[in-house]
């Protein structure tokens, strides 16, 4: 497989690291700069986020590696999940991307080594001896879009597999799951963002369509692995509804609901500074014309009743196919979780309980505590 | 480095290093037909003639003048970019570059070949910008935009962030935007908000902006006869925002005709969040008396109004 950068930036100080061998050693024919982070930090403030997607750099350790998600402002509720900032930035471009605003780097980072991110893991679990985490290293960039040349799932599956009260997700926009489905642990979710095709064409350039992201599923499946969907971010166009209708039930032509860890749902929200950002990049998008309120995060989002509507539609879609299926919003106050699903969680720590209380019910493979409501804030 | 005199036509026409726009030369006009030059040109040697560096205005002045020869202080050739950089230098400890001045001059390092590493880092803290390629690259494309659109932006001064979206339309769109913004007085926060609106309407509606103020109730606002600059400014501004958000306004309306049925007594009002991202509304009313305690609660329990309240609660879902 071709890799999708053209330029490997080396750190110095990681030169020998295997990991850097190693990825070195599956990318033929890319060109490789070593020097100072100095140097490096120069040559990538010089790049454009176009350009910068085509270069890897490898980076010893900064910035705080393992973290509770940065989620949004009350009274969004956000689902305490804790995020893995081992890679940032990504070589896909979706027109939507926060990162394209969020990041300073418009080079995709790998931070190299690991060790860091297994001592953050490790201090955050001993702190916290009775709460079921939640890791994913998909929140700064794709979980998988660089595995074939950087093996990182296979580390992290090791590393995560078999060790109590965990788990791990890989949320990706890609096929790449050659490493993962190796070695799969029984605590690790593979998770794909879902879109219809056309908004994948359109909007999710460099990422794999949906068949092959549901053939991939599908494989993990087979490989024993649970897997979680995010229709995130929903989005309004032409004929949205008959279109997401058949997503769903494309979905579940591939995989089978008891293996479905989650589904989330959230619909399309961006800081107001991202839309120059991307229609610069993307000036044939038209997701940023639709009509949007600045909500109550600051956050540009469609306005609630149109939300509801969105959420209602699929809701109703999903339920018909997986009716137990373990469902939550992404960003949404408790008032549209009660409208759309009758009944909302009381508060962040509440729906981190939910889903501990739903992996321990369906899923005895993962090695976990039964979780306790009290435990949970 | 020396000074000399040299002719007119010694000059190099190609204005390589201007990044200023031509403004007022009056008062320096009559500065040196009074006294002559004060400081001479700062110029580099090309060949047989000169290019200037700094000085384009005395330089202007003196050919309106109609003098022959002009003073240079003339430069070594292979120090452009430092006399530049100090040109610069000595300009920001004056003034603060516009937006359009930046973009030319991040063009001119280009051409110069300084648009890489350490060196430009220095021209860009002096040019207050991020040593951030994305960011540059709009900068730079504000060189790029018509005339008239340019002269816009300085003479209003906008910053990138005010200026962006405006960038975002197309060049005809800019230059009817802001004759109506030159028109209507439209400034500042205003003007960027109004741009954005547009943008939406052009952008979902694929319209060009002459042909949307073509449309009523624009057309009629802007050429009504008796209504001033900033009564066609709130006209507009309401307008636009009823074309951006037309399920919003739906809603509002809705939930502001349940509002007249529920006929509110003592002068209470009620109130909501007309981006409906909070549910619910808000009821004020000021009581003096055990009486209007008894007309408050009489009207909260009225059996009647009770469908009326479920229709504007529900209408906000
Ligand atoms: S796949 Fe995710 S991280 Fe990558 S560009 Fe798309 S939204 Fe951003």
């Amino acid at each position: 497989m071709k890799p999708p950068f053209r330029t490997i930036l080396v750190d110095e100080t990681i030169r020998h690291h295997f990991l850097t061998n190693r990825l070195l050693s599956h990318a033929g024919g890319v060109r490789v700069v070593y020097a100072d982070s100095e140097c490096l930090d120069e040559i990538i403030q010089e790049q454009t986020l176009s350009y910068g997607k085509r270069m890897l750099h490898l980076s010893s350790p900064r910035g705080e590696l393992v973290k509770p998600c940065p989620g949004t402002r009350k009274p969004y509720l956000c689902c305490r999940y804790t995020v893995i900032n081992q890679v940032r930035q990504c070589p896909m471009d979706c027109s939507y991307c926060i990162l394209q605003d969020y990041l300073s780097s418009p080079v995709t980072t790998l931070l190299i080594p690991l060790d860091p991110v297994w001592e953050e893991v490790d201090r955050m679990q001993k702190q916290e001896p009775e709460r079921f985490f939640r890791f994913g290293t998909g929140e700064l960039g794709d979980s998988l879009a660089l595995d074939p040349w950087t093996s990182l799932s296979s580390e992290f599956m090791q590393y995560f597999a078999g060790r109590r009260n965990c788990l791990i997700e890989f949320k990706t926009k890609s096929d790449r799951i050659e490493n993962a489905i190796k070695n799969p642990a029984s605590n690790a979710v593979m998770s794909w963002s879902l879109n219809p095709p056309g908004i994948i064409l359109d909007e999710e350039k460099g990422s794999a369509s949906l068949e092959r992201r549901l053939q991939a599923a599908k494989r993990c499946q087979d490989a024993g692995l649970l897997l979680g969907f995010h229709f995130d971010p929903l989005c309004f166009f032409t004929g949205w509804e008959s279109k997401y209708k058949k997503l769903v039930r494309t979905l579940f032509d591939y995989v089978r609901p008891d293996r479905i860890a989650w589904i989330s749902l959230g619909s399309l929200r961006y800081p107001p500074s991202l839309k120059n950002v991307s229609l610069k990049r993307f000036p044939r998008t038209s997701l940023f014309y639709h009509e949007m309120i600045r909500g109550l995060d600051g956050k540009m989002r469609y306005p609630r009743p149109m939300r509801i509507r969105l959420y209602r539609s699929l809701e109703r879609i999903i339920r018909h196919h997986a009716k137990d299926i373990f469902l939550y919003f992404c960003m949404e106050p408790p008032w549209v979780w009660k409208a759309v699903l009758g009944a909302a969680p009381d508060g962040n720590a509440h729906l981190d309980y939910l889903f501990a209380e739903n992996l321990y019910r369906r899923f005895p493979e993962i090695e976990m505590d039964e979780p306790k409501r009290e435990r949970y804030g | 480095m020396n000074i000399r005199t040299v002719r007119y036509e010694e000059i190099l026409q190609d204005f390589f290093f201007r990044f200023s726009s031509p403004s007022d030369l009056t008062d320096l006009k009559a500065s040196i037909a009074a006294g002559g030059f004060e400081t001479p040109l700062q110029v580099i040697a090309s060949g047989k003639r000169y290019r200037i560096i700094a000085g384009f205005r005395r330089y202007e002045a003196a050919r309106s003048l109609s003098l022959s020869n002009i003073p240079v202080r003339v430069w070594e050739p292979d120090s452009p970019v430092e006399l530049f950089y100090r040109v610069l230098l000595a300009q920001r400890a004056q003034r603060s570059f516009t937006l359009i001045e930046k973009a030319r001059v991040l063009l001119i390092l280009d051409r110069l070949g300084e648009a890489r590493g350490k060196a430009r880092k220095r021209f860009l803290s002096i040019l207050d910008l991020p040593f951030q390629e994305e960011i540059l690259e709009s900068i730079r494309a504000a060189a790029g935009l018509e005339q008239p659109v340019q002269e816009y932006i300085e003479r209003l001064n906008l910053s990138l962030k005010m200026a962006q979206p405006l960038l975002g339309l197309d060049s005809r769109d800019q230059i009817t935007l802001i004759q109506l913004a030159d028109l209507l007085r439209i400034r500042g926060v205003e003007l960027a908000e109004m741009v954005e609106s547009i943008r939406d309407i052009l952008g979902r509606k694929c319209l060009s902006l002459s042909r949307l103020l073509g449309t009523e109730p624009f057309k009629q606002i802007i050429h009504h006869r008796d209504w001033t600059p900033s009564q066609k400014r709130r006209r507009i501004h309401l307008a636009l925002e009823e074309r951006r958000n037309p399920g919003l306004r739906q809603v509002n309306e809705e939930i502001r005709r349940h509002c007249d049925q529920l006929g509110i007594p003592l002068f209470g009002n009620i109130t909501w969040d007309q981006t409906l991202e909070r549910p619910g509304v808000e009821l004020r009313m000021r009581i003096h008396s055990s009486e209007e305690v008894d007309r408050a609660a009489g009207w909260l329990s009225d059996e009647s109004l009770r469908s009326i309240w479920k229709h504007l609660l529900d209408s906000m879902s």
